[in-house]
C-alpha cells in the first residue's frame, strides 16, 4: 500500500533519515517506534506528503508520488484519516459536529447522511455521549471521538501519533483493542507511531528507527532476538518488562 | 454498481434498486456506511419493501443500522463556568490579594510592565499621534486662513492635544495593544495551568500577574499622555509652519501663553484612570477567560471593545465633571 525506496530526508542541512526503505501492505497494523528525534514524526510528515523526501522514492498503492501532482496528492491524503497526538478536535463544536466535519467538508452528502455516518462511526469507537463538547471530555474519550473523526471518510490508511499518550494503561489497553477490532472489520492499514511498548501486541510489524536509519523491520516476536542495544533497551529496560 | 460516498451524493438512480415488493441491491458491488445509510433511509421511506442483496452486504446494513442508535438527550453548551466573577468582585480580590501578600509583589515586574507597556508602547504612540496632529492642523488650517485667523491654530492644536486628544488616543491605543496582551498572556497562562502552578506553589497568582501591571499602567499612562499630546503638538507645528508660515519660536511662545496649567491637568488627571481601568479590564478577561485556547480568543476580543467603550465613557464622565466645576 506504501512503499518507501531508499528514502533520505532532511529539514536543510540536518539529515533525519538515511536510506529508508520499507513496504506497508493492506490491512496490516505497523508501528513505527524509535527514541525522542528518531524522526518518527517525520516519517508520518512522509507519509502524508507533507514532506518531500530529499531522495528516494515514495509508492501509494504501487504508484510513484509525483509531488508536483498537487491534485493528486490530495486524493491519496483524501484515504488517509489520521489520529494525532494532541488530537486536534474543535472544542467549540460537539463531539458528533467534530466527525460530521470532515463529511460536511469533502463530500456534497447531506447533513443528515453525515450525521448518521458520525453517530455510526462514535458507537463503533464505543463513545455515547455523542452531544457532549470535548472540553468536557477526559483523555481517553477524547482519543475515541478523534478517531471516530479520522474514521468518518472510511480511509484506506489510518495514521496515529502516539495513540495512548496521556491515557492510562486501561484506557490504553482499551484504545489498543479498538484499534485492532476496526482493522479487523473494516480491513483499515494502520501506521501508529508509539513509545508505548505494551501497544505492540496489536500490531503485525515495528519499524524501529534508531539514529536516521531503519534498524529493525518485521514481527514484534523477533525484536527478543535483536542484538542491537538501543533494541535490547527498549524491550529489556523498566518499562518492557510488561512485554514479556 | 457501488454504494459509497462517492456515488450516492444524488447520483444514483433509486429507480434501479426499487423494485415491486423490494429493494433490490444484488448488483452492488461495494457498499460502504454512507451507501448503508442510504439504504436504511430507502427502507425507512418505503416500508412495505424487502431488502434482497448479498448475504455480507445485508450483514453490513444491519451492522450498521444496530450503530445508528443514540442518545438524543443534549447536554447544554459547555458555559464557561470560570467567568463567575463580577468585574467589581474581581477588583475586592485583586485588592484582597494585593494586602494579604504584598511580599510576593517583585519590584522587577514593575520594571518589565514599564519596558513591555510603556516603552514599547512609545512607537506606535508618537506615529499615530503626530499623524493626528497633522491631520487636525492642516483640517482647520485650511478654516482659520479664510478667516485671517492662522494664529488660532495654536490654541487649537493645543487645547484639544493636551486636554482631550492626547489621552483619548494614548487610551484608545492601550487599549488595543495592552489590554489585549495582559489578556492573552494571563488567558494563556490558564490555559496551560501556569496559575494553578502559581498557586499551588502558595504565591497569589493576582499578585504575579495582576496586580504589577495595573499599577504600572496606572503610573505610566499619563507619562504616555503628555508624550502623546506634545508630539501632537508637534505634528500641528509642522503644519502651522509649512502651510500657515507660522514659525517655530513663535507657535511654541504662543503656545506656553494659552495652554495653561488647567489644560494640561485636565488630560493628565484622567490618565492614572484610563490605565487602571485598562489594565483591570485586560487582566480580569486574561484571569476570567477559562480553560479552552478559544475562550481566550473570545476574551481578547471582549476585552479590547470594553476597554475602548470604557475608555470614551470615562472620557465623556470626565469632561462632565470638568464642564461642571468650570475648569
Amino acid at each position: 500500500m506504501i512503499e518507501f525506496r531508499n528514502v533520505y530526508s532532511s529539514y536543510g542541512n540536518y539529515i533525519v533519515h538515511e536510506d529508508i526503505s520499507f513496504k506497508i501492505e493492506k490491512s496490516e497494523i505497523v508501528a513505527i517506534v524509535g527514541g525522542s528525534g528518531a524522526g518518527k514524526s517525520t516519517l508520518v510528515k512522509l507519509m502524508l506528503f507533507l514532506l518531500k523526501p530529499k531522495s528516494g522514492e515514495i509508492f501509494f498503492d504501487s504508484q510513484k508520488i509525483d509531488y508536483n501532482d498537487e491534485k493528486k496528492i490530495q486524493r491519496i491524503r483524501d484515504r488517509i484519516g489520521v489520529v494525532f497526538q494532541f488530537n486536534a478536535l474543535f472544542n467549540s463544536i460537539t463531539s458528533v459536529e467534530n466527525v460530521m466535519y470532515p463529511v460536511l467538508k469533502k463530500t456534497s452528502l447531506s447533513k443528515d447522511i453525515a450525521f448518521k455516518n458520525a453517530v455510526v462511526k462514535l458507537n463503533m469507537v464505543g463513545f455515547k455521549n455523542i452531544w457532549a463538547y470535548p472540553g468536557e471530555l477526559s483523555g481517553g474519550m477524547k482519543k475515541k471521538v478523534a478517531l471516530a473523526r479520522a474514521l468518518a471518510l472510511e480511509p484506506d490508511i489510518l495514521i496515529l501519533d502516539e495513540p495512548t499518550s496521556g491515557l492510562d494503561p486501561i484506557s490504553a489497553d482499551e484504545f489498543d483493542s479498538l484499534i485492532k477490532s476496526i482493522r479487523d472489520s473494516l480491513g483499515t492499514t494502520v501506521v501508529m507511531v508509539t513509545h508505548d511498548i505494551a501497544s505492540l501486541k496489536i500490531v503485525d510489524r515495528v519499524l524501529i528507527l534508531y539514529d536516521k536509519k531503519l534498524i529493525f523491520n518485521g514481527s514484534p516476536s523477533l525484536l527478543k532476538a535483536q542484538n542491537h542495544p538501543w533494541i535490547q533497551s527498549f524491550i529489556n529496560g523498566q518499562r518492557g518488562h510488561c512485554y514479556d | 454498481m457501488d454504494l459509497t460516498k462517492e456515488t450516492i451524493g444524488g447520483k444514483v438512480d433509486i429507480s434501479i434498486l426499487i423494485k415491486e415488493h423490494t429493494i433490490d441491491i444484488k448488483d452492488v458491488d461495494k457498499i460502504d456506511t454512507f451507501g448503508a445509510i442510504f439504504i436504511l433511509e430507502l427502507l425507512e421511506k418505503y416500508k412495505d419493501k424487502k431488502l434482497v442483496g448479498k448475504k455480507e452486504h445485508i450483514e453490513f446494513i444491519q451492522k450498521v443500522k444496530e450503530l445508528l442508535k443514540y442518545n438524543d438527550e443534549k447536554t447544554k453548551k459547555d458555559t464557561n463556568l470560570s467567568v463567575s466573577l463580577t468585574f467589581l468582585e474581581y477588583i475586592g480580590i485583586l485588592v484582597y490579594h494585593g494586602f494579604k501578600n504584598i511580599k510576593d509583589i517583585e519590584f522587577e515586574s514593575f520594571l518589565k510592565e514599564i519596558e513591555n507597556s510603556g516603552v514599547g508602547s512609545l512607537f506606535i504612540l508618537a506615529v499615530l499621534s503626530f499623524l493626528v496632529g497633522i491631520v487636525i492642523a492642516y483640517q482647520s488650517a485650511r478654516e482659520l486662513i479664510s478667516f485671517g485667523a492662522n494664529i488660532f491654530i495654536v490654541n487649537l492644536i493645543g487645547i484639544s492635544a493636551f486636554r482631550e486628544l492626547g489621552p483619548l488616543i494614548t487610551g484608545i491605543i492601550l487599549a488595543g495593544r495592552v489590554s489585549s496582551g495582559y489578556t492573552a498572556n494571563i488567558g494563556i497562562r490558564n490555559v496551560y495551568e501556569e496559575l494553578d502552578a502559581v498557586e499551588v506553589m502558595g504565591i497569589s497568582p493576582y499578585v504575579v500577574f495582576g496586580l504589577p501591571r495595573i499599577i504600572t499602567l496606572t503610573f505610566i499612562t499619563p507619562l504616555l499622555v503628555l508624550f502623546s499630546s506634545n508630539v501632537m503638538v508637534l505634528g500641528g507645528a509642522i503644519i502651522a509652519k509649512t502651510y500657515l508660515d507660522i514659525p517655530f519660536n513663535m507657535f511654541f511662545d504662543r503656545l506656553r501663553e494659552v495652554v495653561g496649567f488647567n489644560q494640561v491637568f485636565v488630560g493628565l488627571i484622567k490618565a492614572p484612570f484610563f490605565g487602571a481601568y485598562i489594565g483591570l479590564v485586560g487582566t480580569y478577561f486574561g484571569f476570567y477567560s477559562g480553560k479552552k485556547p478559544e475562550d481566550v480568543t473570545l476574551n481578547v476580543m471582549k476585552s479590547v471593545v470594553i476597554s475602548i467603550s470604557g475608555i470614551i465613557v470615562i472620557d465623556a464622565l470626565f469632561s462632565i465633571i470638568f464642564a461642571k466645576i468650570g475648569i
